[in-house]
């Protein structure tokens, strides 16, 4: 099981608002948001934390059973990597001193919630092009 | 009389093959020019700087320019880009064959090999066009075999590839919105295609609000978040044409209803009420209902990034993540608000002038 992430740029681009992380994928056209808790989990994958110490983060900021917080950060880690928004590294990434790994730590713990990633594929559509067959005596692609 | 120039030169570097692409295309523009006539050159500011576009005398230019119309300026002698048009049927000019192979033709229309730092190329097969640009030159080529093969939709909004990737390494940025407002500030209306763009929009034309566009607007995030005309066009869709009965008499594309959205140049009938740009106060979001009433509420800054993001860059070629982060660096400069449209339309730009006073005097 890989233990380390980061994102599959420049393929994949996100912006991390304050409960909410919208991810777009370029090439494969789809969009995605990843709600609170989902949020906190990709800011902890981020900050270069391995999939233990991301769990041990949630389990330490979050009211819920450990067991269950490590099943759901599991689940959604491999939902991250099996949509080829985040890439397994071998080694925990080296970050700029001010990125240093430093988790949540919220004051008080909040209930924990099955985190969710919500895929949405409408665009892809626009990504389709026709197909081009054959070209005609001046070397373009002829109009079907 | 058809004229063929010579093929490309084969090239070491990507890079330079594909300037030499642009730079053929540029020959055959010229010789088309040259055997059409002349060549008409017409000026547009766009954003901040001058546009200044060519074409082949024979090619009917209001096709190109009529939605740019309201931009057009006195000629310079320095403009930032500068846009070559020509089609091979009314010049008697074939372009010469193509470079690439049949394989090259990828995604959105781009050309591997000929998309690099400094050039960008897309074939639009139902087009039957290439857009190409040299950065390095402020030069680029729109082509096409045929006037006929540029339906009305197009015509509404030319030059967008082009104007995205001159743009690229700005912080201009064309995206995929509409905007109305006052000369002190206004508001960006995002959404994706059918979301109610053009309904709220429009609702505004008999108001004090100003028009900026309905579909496609350059916007610029830093330093401080402005939006500029491009397109002078409302498109739409033909089943809405019930909410704008008013309107209906200055749609161009009567004979192509109901198969393309009504397209109406609002340069010609509502010149007054057109503007080519404001600071952004606010972006909205439209979502109309079926009540009468409208109302504004409040959302956050990643609504408006879903809103605003996936349709711009998904819908203009390459340079994807630059598109993003400058639309994510907009989106926190500026409060965003969802607008249930009603079907009482006065009662929008109401609301929105509303909403900027208040945002005014904060």
């Amino acid at each position: 099981m890989a233990e380390w992430f980061h994102i599959n740029g420049p393929n994949v681009s996100r912006e991390v608002f304050a409960d909410e992380v919208i991810v777009v994928d370029f090439i494969g056209g789809a969009y995605y948001s990843l709600d609170p808790v989902a949020t906190d989990i990709w800011r902890e994958m981020e900050k270069g934390l391995s999939r233990s110490e991301i769990i041990a983060a949630l389990c330490r900021d979050y009211l819920g059973e450990p067991i269950q917080i490590e099943a759901d950060v599991n689940c959604l880690l491999d939902q991250l990597l099996g949509e080829k928004l985040i890439v397994p590294v071998s080694a925990a990434p080296v970050l700029p001193r001010h990125e240093a790994r430093v988790t949540l730590s919220s004051p008080t713990p909040r209930p924990f919630r099955t985190p969710i990633l919500t895929k949405f594929t409408d665009m892809q559509d626009l990504l389709l092009l026709d197909p081009i067959h054959d070209v005609d005596n001046t070397g373009w692609p002829a109009r079907k | 009389m058809v004229t063929y120039l010579p093929s490309f030169l084969d090239e070491a570097t990507n890079e330079e093959r594909a300037a030499n692409f642009v730079e053929t295309a540029y020959r055959t523009f010229l010789r088309a020019g040259e055997v059409s006539g002349g060549i008409v050159e017409r000026y547009f500011r766009i954003g901040p700087k001058i546009v200044r576009t060519r074409f082949a005398q024979t090619l009917r230019v209001s096709h190109f320019t009529e939605a740019l119309e309201h931009l057009a300026c006195s000629p310079c002698t320095d403009p930032a880009l500068t846009v070559c048009f020509f089609d091979s049927e009314s010049t008697g000019t074939l372009m010469p064959p193509p470079p690439w192979q049949w394989d090259a033709y990828g995604r959105q229309g781009t050309i591997a090999g000929y998309n690099t730092r400094r050039v960008h190329t897309v074939y639009a097969p139902h087009l039957e066009s290439i857009n190409t640009i040299d950065v390095d030159r402020a030069l680029a080529i729109y082509w096409t075999r045929s006037l006929d093969s540029i339906p009305s939709w197009e015509r509404s909004f030319p030059l967008r590839s082009i104007f995205h990737w001159w743009t690229q390494e700005t912080p201009l940025q064309p995206i995929h919105a509409g905007a109305v407002g006052f000369p002190e500030g206004g508001v960006l209306i995002t959404g994706k295609s059918g979301s109610g763009k053009t309904t709220t929009t429009l609702s505004c034309l008999d108001s004090d609000l100003l028009y900026a566009g309905d579909d496609y607007v350059l916007i610029q995030a830093e330093p401080e978040a402005w939006v500029y005309s491009l397109y002078n066009t409302a498109k739409l869709e033909p089943q809405n044409l019930v909410r704008f009965r008013h309107l209906e008499r200055h749609i161009s594309n009567t004979n192509r209803l109901p198969d393309e959205k009504a397209v109406l140049y609002l340069n010609q009938t509502f010149s007054h009420k057109l503007t080519d740009g404001f600071p952004i106060r606010a972006i909205v979001i439209p979502r109309v209902t079926n009540l009468q009433d409208s109302r504004l509420v409040p959302a956050r800054p990643s609504a408006a990034l879903m809103a605003i993001a996936p349709t711009t860059t998904f819908q203009l070629p390459a340079g994807s993540e630059q598109v993003f982060r400058k639309l994510s660096a907009l989106v926190r400069t500026v409060p965003t608000f969802v607008l249930e449209a009603g079907t009482d339309l006065p009662q929008i730009p109401q609301l929105i002038s509303k909403l900027l006073k208040t945002v005014g005097q904060q």
